[in-house]
């Protein structure tokens, strides 16, 4: 009997990139590098990894590229189109996310992130889009972290990030609010089930304010950002802003000199960490949760379920407060800027700008407050705020904390300390958004003004801080 | 500097705090207060803005220590250096100050102008300073009306636009005196119209002693003289508050005086007496 002949192996799948994805490629080098030169070359560096990461698919279709806020030089996250041979027998074939990357111990470091922080043999939720790695083996590589299949996973034909649909909501109305804050609530609830359960009161060990780990390593220091706001640019913001609220430190103080305040005060000798610092929540937790890093399925006038992905900062080590924080500052400065920036106020855009933040954050820390304290949190837009956009915008955010109060306080009988630890963390990520070359004026403005009202929050709860505000 | 100064000064600077505010309430006071004390404060506030460098509150407190212990010149260099390190970017109360020393200068042009035995080149030459000086404290102050529509700059504005009136007459531009009248007019009339608020801690003598000077520039006299009355009688008022107030009357009526409009008699007498009872 002679043998079977060995069958040839398939020819590698034909990649398509459609007109879209081409177009926001061409934007991320732009963003990436300054210019869109080297488009081809790039174009067929992604064309030979996704052909190696689909082998047996007749064909790849780029549907778009991803742009984050920030480009991230060499890593490219496409939404892609796999095509089997044979569509019911196949593997390889269905739509999926794609994370790409040149340097391999990139999309390794993810991998890892993944699989310690999540539950052992964890293959993904209904939120959580599983991920899978693509290795190669001429030459061996890991080439590709392919996301769970998006489409049936969110399960509607219009996808868009997060931010887009609580833009949308806010300035328009449309999806409506309350299905957006059902979105939030399953983000979170399954936040908390499938990685909040470990974490742990974190010990008073620093003398400097410790942040997440980068990359699975040190913890980054909040004071290596200080120096960042004395730049030009910062620098400008940061006095308009101050000037606009000089006589008014109960309502407003720069938090870049309260976060140094802070720091100095942990580095004298004989300092009590406890009478500067709040209790923390450490463990698993996402560690990077914007809204880019989820899609909703958008129908008709509704968000439907939430699809989280990029998981490269996930960690045992992360703070939990920080995935309510930074989603909550990422959504508003986006939205605030959208709604109350006014580029013909008579004395400048920005001062006009302040006014109108502070306002809306002060009041947002009022009702937080009541929220809190009665405990019924607003179900849809929250009249208290004497405007529509930003009575949407407002009811959005209460959600982000009423689902703090859940994760941070109520399920661990922390009932005071989450919003003391809430305020904390979110004037320090106010203060470490300066590093985001590409905020906008109004973004960093408005980054520095909820940093700088949570300040004032915070201190006004500090223990040893002495009395606040007075006529100067 | 006293002991007890220096031990205060001492034990503000070895402290940190949450922000400036704390330790700026301290420099204002000093600054308000004696020699000594704005000598103080002078100190501190040179720390304070190496600490709070983007504070242009503590920046304005340090030009305004230097007002009251140096040279004009100094003060100016020092508001210039503060315009460029915030960008073009300052506040009313900067903006104010710049305006006051400008229209100081001015005065002191006007008056060199007005002595009897100044020569006609002197004179004319004098006319001349002191109306670059004004219309240089006019910037300043329309510059503050952007920044906060208060009746503070608003006034400045009313009363530069009067004194301008005046010069322009004693140039013999008559037409363009008429203008600058008529333009002041309609500046203190909506400063009177308007309902603008201060958080001064001494409001109630600012307060209505803006309005007396509204008032007064639309000849307007028994309203004035009734809101002076209150300024000088408000629980915050201070000698040194009289003074001003009275000197800023004197000038009012001298310009008037100089375009040959009528001044009631009380409204000199008032002037007079703010001005006497300040200088004890």
């Amino acid at each position: 009997v002679s043998p079977a002949p060995e069958l040839p192996p398939p020819p590698p799948p034909a990649v398509v990139w459609t007109h879209r994805a081409e177009r926001q490629l061409q934007c991320e080098l732009t963003r990436a590098h300054g210019t869109p030169d080297g488009l081809p070359a790039r174009r067929d560096t992604l064309n030979g990894w996704l052909a190696r990461a689909f082998p047996r698919a007749a064909a790849v279709v780029v549907l778009d590229v991803y742009l984050g806020f920030r480009p991230r030089k060499g890593e490219f996250i496409l939404f892609v189109d796999a095509r089997g041979r044979n569509e019911q027998s196949e593997t390889d074939c269905g739509t999926a996310i794609v994370k790409l990357a040149d340097e391999e111990r990139r999309l390794h470091s993810e991998l890892t992130a993944w699989r310690t922080s999540t539950p052992a043999c964890f293959p993904g939720s209904a939120v959580f889009m599983g991920l899978t790695p693509r290795y190669a083996t001429d030459p061996p590589r890991l080439v590709a972290l392919v996301y769970q299949d998006a489409q049936p996973h969110i399960g509607t034909d219009e996808i868009v990030w997060l931010e887009s649909a609580v833009l949308r909501a806010v300035r328009f109305g449309v999806p409506d609010t309350h299905t957006v804050i059902d979105a939030l609530r399953e983000l979170f609830s399954h936040l908390g089930r499938v990685l909040y359960p470990a974490a742990r009161v974190a010990e008073f060990e620093e003398k400097c304010i410790e942040l997440n780990p980068r990359d699975g390593g040190q913890r980054r220091q909040l004071h290596k950002a200080f120096d960042l706001w004395d730049r030009d640019g910062p620098m400008r913001v940061r006095q308009q802003v101050t000037t606009a609220f000089e006589l008014a430190e109960n309502r407003y103080i720069d938090p870049v000199d309260y976060f140094r305040f802070l720091h100095e005060e942990l580095n004298r000798p004989g300092a009590r960490a406890d009478n500067f610092l709040p209790r923390r929540l450490r463990g698993p937790a996402h560690g990077d949760l914007h809204g880019r890093n989820v899609l909703v399925g958008l129908e008709e006038n509704r968000v439907g379920t939430p699809a989280l992905f990029d998981y490269e900062n996930m960690s045992c080590d992360n703070l939990l407060g920080w995935d309510f924080v930074k989603l909550e500052t990422e959504l508003k400065i986006r939205a605030l800027s959208a709604v109350l920036w006014d580029a013909s106020a008579p004395a400048g855009p920005l001062p006009h700008f302040a006014a109108a933040v502070e306002k809306f954050e002060t009041r947002l820390a009022a009702r937080t407050v009541a929220c809190r304290d009665t405990g019924q949190w607003p179900e849809g837009p929250d009249p208290a705020f004497g405007n529509e956009r930003l009575d949407r915008l407002a009811a959005l955010l209460l959600c982000v904390r009423q689902q703090a109060e859940l994760h941070l306080g109520a399920r661990r009988k922390r009932f005071r300390d989450w919003l003391h630890e809430y305020y904390f963390l979110l004037g320090c990520y106010g203060v470490t958004t300066v590093r985001f070359e590409n905020q906008s004026e109004s973004e960093r403005a408005a980054a520095l003004i909820s940093a700088g009202v949570a300040a004032v929050q915070y201190e006004m709860g500090r223990p040893g801080a002495g009395p606040i505000g007075g006529a100067l | 500097v006293s002991d007890k100064l220096k031990a205060e000064l001492e034990a503000l600077l070895a402290r940190r705090f949450p922000s400036y505010h704390e330790p700026l309430r301290q420099a204002r006071r000093w600054n308000r207060g004696t020699a000594d004390e704005r000598e103080a404060a002078a100190e501190l506030l040179a720390e304070l803005q190496k600490r709070y460098p983007t504070a242009l509150v503590v920046w304005y407190e340090g030009a305004f220590n230097l007002a009251n212990r140096e040279t004009r010149e100094q003060t100016l260099n020092r508001l210039k250096a503060i315009e460029q390190k915030f960008g073009g970017r300052l506040n009313e109360d900067t903006h104010s100050l710049w305006g006051r020393c400008h229209k100081t200068a001015g005065h002191e042009r006007l008056e060199a102008a007005l002595l009897p035995t100044a020569k006609p080149e002197a004179r004319a030459a004098a006319l001349e300073d002191a109306e670059r000086a004004y219309l240089h404290a006019l910037e300043q102050y329309n510059k503050a009306l952007v920044c906060a529509a208060t009746g503070f700059p608003k006034v400045n504005v009313a009363f530069l636009k009067f004194v301008l009136a005046a010069v322009a007459r004693e140039h013999g531009h008559a037409k363009r005196a008429e203008e600058l009248l008529e333009e002041s007019r309609n500046v203190a009339r909506e400063l009177l119209a308007g309902d603008w608020q201060t958080a001064l801690p001494d409001a109630d003598v600012w307060h209505p002693a803006t309005l007396g000077e509204a008032h007064a520039l639309l000849g307007e006299w028994d309203a004035a003289a009734l809101q002076y009355e209150r300024a000088a009688a408000g629980p915050s008022a201070q000698l040194h508050h009289r003074k001003s107030m009275g000197k800023q009357l004197q000038r009012l009526v001298a310009a008037c005086d100089l375009q040959n409009m009528p001044v009631s008699d009380a409204i000199r007498a008032l002037a007079q007496s703010l001005s006497a009872e300040g200088a004890k």
